[in-house]
């Protein structure tokens, strides 16, 4: 956060360090509504605090981007070590049932990417995109190539050009359409003015307790979650797929898994890794393609009750071997790691 | 400038019959008209309550959110768009029971808060 504030005047970014995690989910529900793109940073604990805010960004179909740094809970836990149990908790926070998309990057280079990628679909599908990230992967250092940015779009997917010239007073936030998206404006555009409303609302974006409103507008908020499914979830296998035995990984285990792969394969041992970093939306067909023939599948986790294991064998049935954990708040050493799968295969 | 019809919303009113809310939304109907701002210049921002309502009975901009998060929300709003006249609104649940009432004043923006009470007198 001190980076992009010594950034701030030079890309135009307002950095605010608001009084508490409410108050900064609120903020930037309040200043994407206003039409700017914003996001907010926080641990499981703080997430926590945040998660009425995510009910409000689904309900209202404002697009933010929260980036959730995991630490061992449950509560204080250890503050300043690394854990991977959020994952379920990200998936399913908020009360109420809305679409949102969680990214679970496990290297620089998708950090970046999947930051543009969540603001690019928060704002074209309007809806709330979490980043997971933990101790590890944030404190960790890498050489790495430099990105390239001719690869990052900036898109906002609004209707300002087309509302400048309709009829005055004409808008709805929450016009029902083919794709459950409502064609989207900000406040302060010239003769229309924007409604957006937390209660259950109509077209308009007013109040409403009429049952058939009710059912449009849940189906609408529902519907965008299919659109994504189609545009999100290609996994990366290494060295190939569908190898003997597969190890199943998301987010910071990226790095020890794959040097363990490595030093497995020349021991000419048939292993390889699945990595999902786009793991919700789960990528089911790509998963399933890639470890269809597969006879021993193994999550690795630094989590004490599996959760990338049950979230893998609710979504694709999949039949999962074992489940490879650490919950003590240290990353897994490559040393360590071997052990342990020896010790299941 | 904007004369008073301007301002009507199509939407029905929820208050009970009687009730003083109705004083308070012809006065901020009035305020806004002698302002000379147009509908699309003004940002209502609420959070749950009966005066949160307020702001679906003005045709104005409006975002009604979460109990007691209307400052954090109008504060940002009007951070991103200092051109909008920003207004929160609220009852005394809302801000003071509920309420998440530094953000504004942390970060100085000039924000107009209406805080208002309805004591309902009971009947013995």
């Amino acid at each position: 956060m001190e980076y992009v504030a010594s950034k701030a005047k030079e890309f135009n970014i307002v950095v605010e360090q608001s009084e508490d995690e409410i108050a900064a989910i609120n903020m930037i529900i309040g200043a994407a509504f206003t039409g700017v793109r914003a996001m907010t940073s926080t641990s499981g604990g703080g997430f926590a605090l945040m998660v009425e805010g995510l009910s409000l960004a689904g309900m209202t179909e404002t697009p933010i981007v929260v980036v959730i740094g995991q630490r061992p809970g449950p509560a204080t836990g250890f503050p300043t070590r690394t854990e991977q149990g959020d994952l379920l908790f990200a998936i399913h926070a908020g009360h109420g049932e809305f679409s949102r998309i969680v990214f679970t990057p496990g290297t620089p280079e998708e950090a970046f990417s999947l930051t543009n990628k969540a603001f690019d679909f928060a704002e074209k599908y309007q809806i709330p995109v979490l980043i997971l990230t933990d101790q590890l992967f944030n404190d960790s250092y890498w050489t790495v190539d430099a990105f390239d940015l001719e690869r990052i779009a900036v898109e906002r997917y609004d209707a300002i050009n087309k509302w400048l010239n309709q009829p005055a007073y004409t808008y709805q936030k929450y016009k029902i359409t083919e794709t459950g998206i409502s064609p989207r404006i900000y406040p302060g555009l010239r003769n229309q003015v924007v409604y957006a409303d937390s209660d259950e609302h109509t077209e308009d974006g007013h109040i409403t307790e009429s049952a058939e409103i009710r059912n449009k507008m849940v189906e609408k908020r529902l519907k965008k979650f299919e659109a994504i499914r189609h545009e999100s979830g290609s996994c990366y296998t290494y060295p190939e797929d569908n190898l003997e035995t597969m190890l199943v990984c998301c987010g910071s285990t990226f790095g020890v898994v794959k040097e363990a792969i490595d030093i497995l394969q020349e021991k000419k041992m048939k292993i390889g890794m699945l990595h999902i970093s786009e793991i919700y939306p789960f990528p089911r067909e790509s998963v399933m393609a890639q470890l269809g023939f597969s006879r021993k599948i193994f999550t690795v986790e630094n989590n004490a009750t599996g959760q990338l294991f049950r979230l893998m064998t609710a979504e694709t049935r999949i039949k999962i071997t074992d489940k490879i954990l650490k919950f003590d708040g240290r990353p897994f050493s490559v040393q360590e790691l071997l052990r342990r799968i020896e010790m299941v295969i | 400038m904007a004369k008073l019809p301007d301002y009507e919303s199509k939407d029905p009113i929820a208050w009970c019959p009687g009730c003083g809310n109705f004083g308070i939304l012809e006065a901020v109907k009035q305020a806004l008209t002698e302002s000379n701002l147009e509908p699309y210049q003004i940002l209502m921002v609420s959070g749950i309550g009966q005066a949160a309502k307020l702001p679906h009975y003005v045709k104005c901009n409006l975002f009604n959110g979460l109990h007691g998060r209307t400052l954090p929300v109008a504060t940002a709003a009007k951070i991103t768009n200092h051109k909008l006249t920003v207004i929160g609104v609220s009852g005394d649940g809302d801000a003071y029971g509920e309420g998440e009432i530094t953000s504004c004043m942390l970060y100085g923006e000039i924000l107009i808060l209406l805080i208002w009470c309805i004591i309902t007198k009971f009947m013995d």
